[in-house]
């Protein structure tokens, strides 16, 4: 059975519709969603939590129809994203909350308040104010708040957005630890895809208020559905060429850029369309290689453990993704290749061609 | 940057202005509730302090009258100042409690939205203007003359006030805090009384002291709505003139002194909730 099903759900805002929206989120999964801003992520979690009605479709919690179950009875926790500890009270009694208010014994809050604490190592902070605490502090009061109702599901609305870069990774390997642990179903909602791609079992891909794809992290990657989805995945962004299929339907062309499209069922020919290839997936040319692309570069950002290069191909900037570290701009100069097994291709409707 | 010689000159001296501006009459009211008689007008020649202090003053305005004065009046501060304190509190516990409640549900569920500027009306409106109906309505009620009648009228005239002061403090609560109270088990009741209403009680303590200085002050509705039963401390102090000596000054300077008492000690007493609610929502959250 489900934790939670949303089918076919809507909500009309009054400069906005959400849905309609179909999703389902198994027990003990970590399901991501991800999208632009505003894209309508929080909205899908106040339908879960049951914060807005819809205005058609139904929101399922273990299995039951929600339209009747007030917002504490869906017994679903949440980590904002700005937190919304309770100011005037002391972290102890913020994690304690949900459990002082549905009136459970002192002993019994005692004894799980340890077990959070102990948890998320927050014993030394407790009799702090939120007002004294750092910002990775009251991000453990929040989550602890929301583990230690002992919930069916716990959403959590971009709850590491705030910290600094480092913070942010340490929380996002604790928060798999945490679900892994204590086999929760955690609904991780982010505008950032490497924080969602990271820690996912399954991301729902959520674009101007639809889902626009829905699949394993590498899928969604790998194979985005639409142009639009292609474009939100992956950082750098997928470089995109607006051109037109061959008459015979072979090629791919965008000006100087002519790139076999053989092994594609359905190609529109004759028809436009765009060209997508990630930024790791074009490469230096040998000297044996046979359809190579003069670049020229623009830049390089030195980023560590890799190299994005800024380049101008056919007069479109291109990025380009290189391992490890170049000597200077011209250490990736003169000609590249495509992968031509990791190329996408989109109709002009922006729906994505399958391959073979 | 250093700011230049000039202008920290000028503003200075315009700090200076402003402070004496206030400072000034509080400072005459003080050395005058200590002066006797002769030493009031400019017949001996006035000093800034008395030449020959005294509590005649005083003595003269808790009781009516004073040994080695001649005039006497037909009350002392007593019941003024009970009037004054019970109408006051009164009237500010209504207006506060009315205008959170209703400022509450304005701010955060967007009912009646009308309603925010319904209320700043009763504002626009000058007091004379409506003081004619509104005696004639409390004649009519059997509230003229009463406690309850002049504290409703204190209420209904302070409510805007402590509706849009209210409201503003209402506004500053992130919604997702109460949001986070409905989600561990919370009714919206208890939101309100658990989460958002001592969050914002600095804003609740600053806002019922502002009501009870408006209406401790009060001149004109105490004036109109009460005759002799609920005489308050301002209108107390209108009597407080002679035949023969006109205005008692030094009297009124006592009577000013220790009118000031209440709002100070209220003030003193939610000194630290008070610098939290004038400064709500000027900080970054």
């Amino acid at each position: 059975m489900n934790a939670i099903s949303i089918q076919g759900a809507i909500k009309k805002y009054p400069k906005f519709t959400l849905g309609p929206i179909d999703l389902s989120v198994e027990r003990g999964e970590l399901f991501g969603i991800l999208g632009p801003p505003s894209a309508g992520k929080t909205s899908i979690l106040k339908l879960i939590l049951g914060l807005v009605k819809p205005d058609r479709g139904k929101v399922l919690i273990g299995g039951a129809n929600s339209d009747e179950m007030e917002v504490a009875e869906r017994q679903i926790s949440m980590v904002f994203q700005n937190l919304a500890l309770f100011p005037h009270m002391s972290g102890r009694e913020n994690i304690a909350f949900p459990l002082t208010e549905r009136g459970v014994s002192s002993k019994e809050i005692a004894a799980r308040l340890d077990a959070v604490s102990d948890v998320l190592h927050v014993g030394h902070i407790l009799h702090k104010n939120p007002a004294q605490m750092s910002g990775g502090e009251r991000q453990r009061i929040a989550l602890g708040r929301a583990l230690i109702a002992d919930s069916r599901a716990i959403l959590l609305d971009e709850p590491i957005a705030a910290l600094d870069a480092r913070l942010r990774e340490e929380m996002r390997v604790e928060l798999k630890r945490l679900q892994r642990t204590n086999n929760q179903t955690f609904v991780y909602v982010s505008h950032d895809e490497e924080e969602v791609m990271a820690i996912a079992d399954r991301v729902a891909v959520v674009i101007d208020g639809r889902v626009a794809q829905v699949g394993a992290p590498d899928d969604v990657y790998n194979k985005p559905n639409s142009l639009s989805v292609a474009q939100v995945i992956g950082s750098p962004p997928m470089n995109l060429f607006q051109g037109r299929f061959s008459a015979d339907g072979r090629h791919f062309e965008c000006g100087d850029i002519v790139v076999a499209v053989a092994g594609i069922r359905d190609v529109p020919a004759g028809e436009q369309g765009t060209l997508g290839i990630r930024p790791e997936d074009i490469h230096r040319a040998g000297d044996h290689a046979t359809r190579r692309f003069r670049i020229s570069v623009n830049s390089i950002e030195p980023l560590g453990g890799y190299t994005i290069v800024n380049a101008t191909l056919g007069g479109q900037l291109i990025k380009i993704r290189v391992s490890g570290q170049l000597d200077g701009p011209d250490d990736h100069g003169g000609s590249v290749v495509f992968d031509e097994r990791r190329l996408h291709l989109f109709d002009s409707e922006g729906d994505r061609l399958g391959m073979e | 940057m250093r700011t230049p010689l000039r202008a920290l000159v000028i503003r200075y001296a315009f700090v200076i202005l402003a402070c004496a501006v206030v400072i000034y009459p509080l400072l005459w009211m003080i050395t005058m509730a200590f002066k006797p008689f002769p030493e009031w007008t400019t017949g001996t020649g006035m000093t800034w302090f008395p030449k020959q202090p005294t509590l005649q003053n005083f003595e003269f305005v808790i009781f009516g009258h004073a040994q080695g004065l001649v005039v006497s009046l037909d009350r002392g501060i007593v019941g003024p100042l009970a009037a004054s304190l019970i109408t006051s509190i009164c009237g500010t516990a209504l207006a506060v409690v009315t205008g959170t409640l209703s400022s509450y549900a304005v701010a955060r569920f967007g009912i009646m939205s009308l309603l925010p500027l319904s209320v700043l009306q009763l504002r626009l409106f000058p007091p004379l203007a409506v003081m004619i109906p509104v005696m004639v309505m409390w004649a009519f009620i059997g509230a003229v003359d009463t406690w309850w009648g002049l504290s409703l009228i204190y209420g209904i005239v302070t409510l805007p006030f402590a509706f849009w002061l209210m409201k503003t403090f209402f506004d500053e609560v992130p919604v997702e805090i109460e949001d986070a109270a409905r989600v561990s088990g919370c009714s919206y009741w208890r939101v309100f009384y658990r989460i958002t209403l001592p969050i914002v009680k600095p804003g609740l303590a600053t806002c019922a002291l502002f009501v009870f200085i408006l209406n401790w002050s009060d001149y004109l509705l105490a004036l109109l709505l009460t005759q002799k039963n609920w005489v308050t401390l301002p209108i107390y102090m209108s009597t407080l003139t002679s035949p023969m000596g006109g205005q008692m000054y030094g009297m009124k300077a006592a009577l000013g002194l220790i009118a000031a008492i209440p709002p100070v000690v209220f003030g003193l007493l939610i000194q630290k909730h008070l610098v939290r609610g004038l400064t709500f929502g000027a900080l970054k959250q």
